[in-house]
């Protein structure tokens, strides 16, 4: 019986049984769950389930279909490849079919059902979806997440189920494997992003931008896994049970068309590859180590008097070429080696000084989400260094792969941070008082970039193709550009004397204006202003405000802020009768534009107590606490941190320091790491309300601060120290004590 | 008798299903050990009665699921297929039964003693920490009473039919897994890593409230009145046509 003949009675039988069509509606109906109990993406809300339009009623019903879809598969599976054992007619049906046509057979009809399944659950949930989501819905975004996130897992678990049964025969042994293997994605494997089969790590979904790499990213872990996964399946072909013949006895027979082995071993090394080699993360230690981003010492001759970058993104593959240029001046009169920084996503295809090749290399060692480059100088006092880079980004790998997506490009939304953008000079001081940077970037034709600072990016060229090119003339050794389709609104200030420039995606646009989310940034802004002091900081006025994608929190710099996407969802701007709590990340990043300026806190305190995140948590606390009254903001921030605070105070091993030694380095790192976060963002705003009872109050308080922040600063040490704090508040460290 | 233990004990032993069942509990024990017990639970030691307690209650439930799966072996096909035979021989009806059970039984210890080995080895290597006798409390807590129950409500719902020994399974899962009060949990992971935290000292001494205890020992009675309920349905239902006739059906539906 020829194998199509032999697939398409197969199929026939599946779709003639009752529990072949309870599997597919199931399956079809188990994204409800992720509407109602299982929220695997991220909630950015203490105060309830928040997340983007499409993560709530797209990404989420998908990978809980993924979850359902894959273990009602799985029994299916093993249910169908038991029958005939159970009905007793196999030794029959073997007669008339071979054993190995009949496994490939009942393989491919199983897939091809799914497939059948997988088809029919997006054509059901559509009109919900396109009705939920509204002008956020686009339709390969729906095709891609249902594909990726649900149809994703279920194919796995077939193969998966099917080789169990293949090597064992036995129902029970393949269904209580695959509860293992299922188990260990949901809990061990959950935070890392190349075993979590099942469950992928997507933290947030964005609405506003693209998601491209975070698709790219689960899509990848699946290849791995189906590569694997096949390599089983035809491992266990392999077993599949010939002449009455046991396990050892059947692949002797099996093995002896040499091609299945080879399958088996390619399929392999495959997945293998697949997995050592992934492009999404990098491989950075798990310790932090700052002198390998910031030297502790400089060259001594070699000085540089401008750089500049032209940039080339690719949206169709998300990756980035381009040519940095650096104008270095070298007064040994003798070769030097020099460092640089860049992503460890990029290679370096050519380093030119002057014209000429000179030799160079790039570092294994990764850091913080950055890589080494070391280049040969020539003698020349002169030297025009050019260096052509590209590649895939790379993320860093700190969570495990849990957090994914910042380092997006695609033809909606990039984010070209720093040494993303082009490679750093790690060891070279520059020339004058300024280091002069020129950035040209190419784009397509809908998408402006906005410089992270006070820059302006002036659109230089349009090309016949549609892309233009822009250039953004700074100061520094690094650029940070984030590119989209935004719309530009003005939020003059008056109090405070200055504009916010709010960059905002174009899709989201009807509902900032709806929700007048430019009135309560005035309230903000208007806030500090008054309790603190106006942002005497920028000489023009003006600072922005950008929203990001939703891949992690925002942050805040000379004279630009930016602010999650979710902090703007159409969900989170009806809640504000839950206090205020969903937008304090909008809140919280636009605080520190007041308290946490680079030039604002000594850099040495950066692992201690005392940092800009201490202050912006206690002027968070006190914007909730006017806007949204005491209680409201007692419970959403003392409590909280009252609770972490006391949680991390009884660990056992901040008690027993002795122990953390005996543990391995990630355990380490990762206790070391929550010490760090706790004191900053918990002990340290329970320091200040300490200190503003002691000081007689709130109106006392802001007039310190209000002291502190106007101070005349010292060009050569402007830092705000704890000892100024202390002293300007007339107390001792001993008097902040939290008991 | 004792060689007919031993017999049904290296049956159930020598067997994939023990070695597949024993991989997964040790791996997945592992993994808890390296993931949260590590971290100490409820703020206290990874070696503390607590976090060994909820060490085994996360591999718990596992345990569980292999004793059904042992009881499933007995109610295979083959095995009912196998009772005529067995029952012809002159060897007592209900002994034969307690002693396969006690095999299950046996198996079971041997999986629990290979785990808690794994939990000494583990804290002993790390920590260099050796005072094993804190741990026999939560583990005769722990372990115990959810082997009884299961035991006996495996037992008796296999004698109604074995495919009900799968809604066991699920039904184990499920109590596990839900976030239920500790007084009706199956498993007491709810229970280590919350109620120490509700003590006014740090690192307390491992004890139990009352109506923990009165819980589990109700649950352990129940897993033992089961089990004798079960043992006194086998006589009654077990017969040697019936079995031939089960065959025999089965054999006219394939023709």
């Amino acid at each position: 019986m020829s194998i199509l003949r032999q697939f398409r009675l197969e199929l026939t039988r599946l779709v003639q049984s009752r529990l072949t069509w309870l599997a597919i509606l199931l399956t079809i109906i188990s994204p409800i769950v992720g509407l109602t109990v299982y929220h695997p993406l991220l909630s950015v809300s203490e105060s309830g389930y928040a997340t983007t339009m499409q993560g709530m009623d797209l990404a989420n019903p998908a990978l809980a279909g993924g979850v359902l879809g894959a273990v009602i598969f799985a029994i299916l599976t093993v249910l169908s490849m038991d029958r005939l054992r159970r009905d007793g007619m196999e030794a029959l049906f073997h007669a008339v079919v071979s054993p190995m046509t009949a496994s490939l057979t009942q393989l491919g009809a199983l897939l091809f059902l799914s497939v059948l399944t997988q088809l029919i659950a997006m054509l059901v949930w559509l009109p919900y979806t396109m009705f939920k989501l509204g002008a956020v819905f686009d339709a390969e975004s729906y095709f891609l997440i249902y594909v990726i996130f649900m149809y994703g897992a279920i194919p796995l678990a077939i193969l998966f189920v099917s080789a169990a049964h293949q090597f064992s025969r036995r129902t029970d042994v393949s269904l209580i494997l695959f509860a293992a293997f299922a188990a260990l994605s949901l809990t061990v494997w959950s935070n890392r992003w190349q075993l979590c089969w099942l469950n992928p790590c997507v933290l947030a979904i964005s609405d506003d931008f693209s998601n491209d790499r975070i698709l790219r990213s689960v899509a990848y872990m699946r290849l791995s896994w189906l590569l694997a996964l096949a390599g089983l399946w035809c491992l266990s072909y392999l077993g599949v049970r010939r002449y009455g013949k046991g396990l050892f006895a059947s692949l002797r027979h099996n093995v002896r068309r040499f091609y299945r082995l080879v399958l088996v071993l390619l399929l392999a090394v495959c997945a293998a590859f697949t997995y050592a080699k992934q492009p999404f993360l990098d491989h950075s230690e798990a310790q932090p180590d700052y002198n390998f981003l910031f030297a502790s010492e400089y060259q001594e001759a070699v000085f540089c008097d401008f750089w500049s970058a032209k940039v080339r993104p690719k949206p169709s593959s998300g990756r980035l070429e381009g040519t940095a240029m650096y104008q270095l001046l070298n007064l040994s009169g003798e070769e030097q080696r020099i460092e640089l920084r860049l992503n460890p996503g990029y290679q370096v295809q050519a380093v030119r000084a002057n014209g000429a090749d000179v030799p160079f290399s790039l570092k294994m060692r990764e850091v913080m989400n950055q890589r080494g480059l070391t280049v040969t100088l020539p003698a020349d006092e002169n030297i025009e260094l050019v260096i052509d880079y590209g590649g895939y980004p790379r993320e860093w790998n700190s969570e495990g792969g849990a957090v994914q997506g910042d380092m997006e490009i695609s033809d909606t939304y990039m984010a070209l941070e720093n040494a993303m953008l082009a490679p750093r000079l790690y060891d070279v001081l520059q020339a004058g008082e300024t280091l002069p940077v020129t950035v040209e970037i190419t784009l397509p034709d809908q998408m402006i970039p906005v410089p992270f600072g006070t820059e302006e990016a002036e659109l230089l060229d349009q090309k016949p193709d549609g892309s233009n090119i822009w250039r953004v003339e700074g100061d520094g050794g690094s650029v940070i550009l984030y590119v989209g389709d935004y719309v530009r609104e003005d939020i003059p200030i008056e109090s405070a004397g200055l504009t916010i420039q709010f960059y905002y995606a174009r899709k989201h646009q009807p509902l900032m204006e709806e929700a007048d989310t430019a009135g309560a940034i005035r309230k903000v802004v208007e806030y500090c202003t008054e309790h603190i002091g106006p942002l005497v900081f920028y000489d023009g006025s003006v600072f922005k405000l950008i929203e990001k994608r939703s891949s992690s929190s925002g942050y805040a710099g000379y004279g630009a802020s930016l602010a999650n996407e979710v902090d703007f969802t159409a969900q989170n701007m009806d809640d504000a009768a839950k206090g205020g709590t969903p937008e304090e990340v909008m809140i919280h990043e636009l605080v520190h534009q007041w308290w946490g300026l680079g030039n604002m806190f000594p850099p040495e305190w950066e692992d201690g107590l005392w940092s800009s995140e201490g202050l912006t948590c206690y002027t968070t606390y006190r914007i909730v606490k006017e806007f949204y009254g005491e209680e409201t903001a007692h419970r959403a921030y003392v409590e909280r941190w009252q609770a972490e605070l006391a949680d991390y105070n009884d660990n056992f091993y901040v008690r027993n320091p002795e122990y953390l030694s005996l543990l391995p380095e990630q355990y380490q790192a990762n206790i070391v790491g929550s010490l760090r976060t706790v004191r900053q963002y918990s002990e340290m705003p329970l320091k200040l309300i300490k200190a503003e009872e002691l000081v007689g109050g709130e109106e006392a308080m802001d007039e310190i601060l209000f002291s502190l922040f106007n101070r005349e600063l010292d060009p050569e040490y402007p830092y705000l120290t704890y000892r100024d704090f202390l002293d300007a508040c007339n107390l001792t460290e001993e008097d902040l004590n939290i008991e | 008798m004792s060689k007919i233990f031993g017999y049904e004990l290296r049956r159930l032993l020598w067997n994939k299903l023990f070695f597949g069942v024993l991989l997964v509990i040790l791996g997945y024990g592992w993994l808890t050990l390296t993931g949260s017990v590590i971290q100490g639970v409820a703020n206290t030691a990874p070696f503390s009665p607590w976090s060994f307690g909820y060490y085994l209650s996360q591999t718990m439930p596992l345990i569980c699921l292999g004793e059904l799966f042992f009881l499933a072996f007995f109610s295979l096909k083959e095995e009912r297929l196998l009772q005529p035979l067995t029952q012809a021989t002159p060897v007592k009806e209900r002994p034969y039964m307690v002693l396969r059970y006690g095999a299950v039984l046996t198996a079971i210890a041997i999986l629990c003693l290979c785990v808690v080995a794994l939990a000494i080895a583990f804290y002993v290597s790390l920590f260099g920490w050796m005072n094993y006798g804190e741990l026999i409390l939560p583990a005769l807590l722990t372990l115990i009473p959810p082997v009884l129950f299961c035991l006996g409500a495996g037992l008796v719902l296999s004698r109604l039919h074995p495919v009900l020994l799968y809604a066991l399974m699920a039904a184990v899962l499920l109590l596990s897994l839900l976030p239920l009060p500790s007084v009706v949990s199956f498993s007491l992971g709810s229970f280590f890593s919350q109620f120490p935290l509700t003590l006014s000292t740090l690192d307390p001494a491992f004890h139990i409230p009352c109506w923990l205890a009165a819980s589990k020992i109700f649950l352990a009675i129940l897993g033992l009145f089961l089990t004798i309920l079960a043992i006194g349905m086998r006589k009654e239902k077990v017969e040697f046509l019936k079995a031939h006739n089960v065959s025999g059906k089965k054999g006219t539906e394939q023709i």
